[in-house]
């Protein structure tokens, strides 16, 4: 479904390893999951394991994002991405939006979430985020960083990469709302 | 505003004729939308006039596809996308109708029309229109279907669709999260139905009961004093 590659690396180690600590474990689930090796309770605690690292994650992202003084209009930008992320995870433990009440499914929408989610983050924002870094650490002012960043040219085979995991997002959101709406209309019909 | 670019060009007359007289209804639209010119019956006939020339240039594309003998492969997952689109667009005016103003609901169908228009010339009618360029130059179909399946977006095209499908997918959680909260009221709103329900069976069963203890001591004496 997914491959690593040196596509992902932003040359910060911590993030690196995070990043491929957290495919690793999507990998897992999938292959597990796949093998049916997994029990109701493994799920739950994938589930938790899954939210809690990558929301970590992201906070340890800003913490060195503030450490280095990024310039601000980039960081308001990522910061309003990784809150997107914090918000659209929530929602799956919703009942309300999770179409399949089955604990299996709502573990199979997350994995499908943070794999295409994360896919997209990674190529559209920390590479331009760890670029920015490489010239704040070699001396640059984050501003001039920001601006000589600002028409970078991110490899073609990138946006592919990007296009299909929007795509995926795009059917699943589009998905997801189908069946909230089917569920609102037998909801209706049974007040009627 | 969509801006039309010769990225979008198919080649082919009919199409491309088509395609630029709805990106022109599209931008109107937004123009009156924005300026807030037209009423909302005059809005509504705009809108349903922009689906039933999508609708009818969907159609004359198959009909394209038909007459080019195009590989079969290709025209299944091409008339997949167009049903998927109809499909999407009859919920658009059956969801959006009660609680929403008609300018928004007009803006919500003109983005999703044009951002998926956008996505789906670049990523779809221009393969079919290069598998029809391959035919009339003496290809058969498969091997039509063969050479283009091979062929690779150039990155300026790639960042055009991201661009669509960005938009697409955040009008999608815009509005699951209009659906949710509306699912949530509905929710509330059954729940004090239900309370309700009980409280008035209550109040006839004691109205009841007080009717029946009334009827038994009534003396029609009474009446007369």
């Amino acid at each position: 479904m997914f491959s690593w590659s040196d596509k992902f690396l932003t040359n910060i180690d911590i993030l690196d390893i995070e990043h491929k600590n957290l495919f690793n474990l999507l990998a897992t689930l999938t292959t597990k999951l796949q093998l049916r090796k997994i029990d109701d309770e493994d799920i739950e605690s994938s589930i938790s394991i899954l939210v809690h690292y990558s929301k970590n994650h992201l906070h340890h992202e800003e913490l060195i994002m503030r450490e280095y003084h990024i310039d601000y209009r980039h960081f308001s930008k990522h910061i309003m991405e990784h809150s997107s992320f914090r918000y659209d995870i929530d929602r799956f433990k919703n009942n309300a939006s999770s179409y399949d009440r089955r604990i299996i499914g709502q573990l199979e929408q997350i994995i499908r979430f943070i794999t295409h989610w994360f896919t997209f983050h990674i190529l559209s924002t920390d590479l331009v985020m760890a670029e920015q870094l490489a010239l704040i650490k070699s001396g640059k002012d984050p501003r001039e960083a920001y601006d000589n960043i600002k028409d970078n040219k991110t490899d073609p085979e990138n946006f592919n990469l990007m296009l299909d995991s929007v795509i995926n997002l795009w059917f699943d959101a589009r998905d997801d709302c189908k069946r909230l709406e089917e569920s609102l209309t037998k909801n209706i019909d049974n007040i009627i | 505003m969509f801006i039309w670019s010769n990225k979008f060009e198919t080649k082919l007359d009919l199409v491309d004729t088509q395609h630029k007289n709805l990106f022109d209804l599209l931008n109107k639209l937004c123009v009156n939308i924005k300026n807030g010119i037209k009423s909302e019956g005059e809005l509504d006939s705009a809108i349903r006039l922009l689906i039933h020339y999508t609708k009818t240039h969907l159609h004359d594309e198959e009909l394209l596809m038909q007459d080019s003998r195009i590989d079969n492969r290709f025209f299944t997952r091409h008339r997949m996308e167009h049903n998927s689109f109809l499909y999407d667009v009859d919920r658009f005016s059956e969801f959006s109708s009660s609680d929403d103003g008609s300018t928004d609901k007009a803006d919500k169908i003109v983005r999703f029309i044009a951002f998926w228009l956008i996505f789906h010339i670049l990523g779809t009618d221009l393969a079919m229109a290069e598998q029809i360029a391959c035919i009339k130059s003496g290809m058969t179909p498969q091997q039509a279907f063969e050479t283009v399946k091979e062929q690779k977006l150039d990155s300026v095209t790639v960042k055009m669709m991201l661009d669509a499908v960005m938009n697409l997918w955040m009008d999608s959680k815009n509005a699951h999260a209009n659906l949710e909260k509306k699912y949530k009221g509905l929710e509330i709103k059954c729940k004090n139905l239900q309370e309700k329900c009980t409280d008035l069976e209550s109040k006839i069963q004691t109205v009841l009961v007080e009717t029946i203890d009334y009827e038994s001591d009534f003396r029609p004496f009474d009446l007369y004093k």
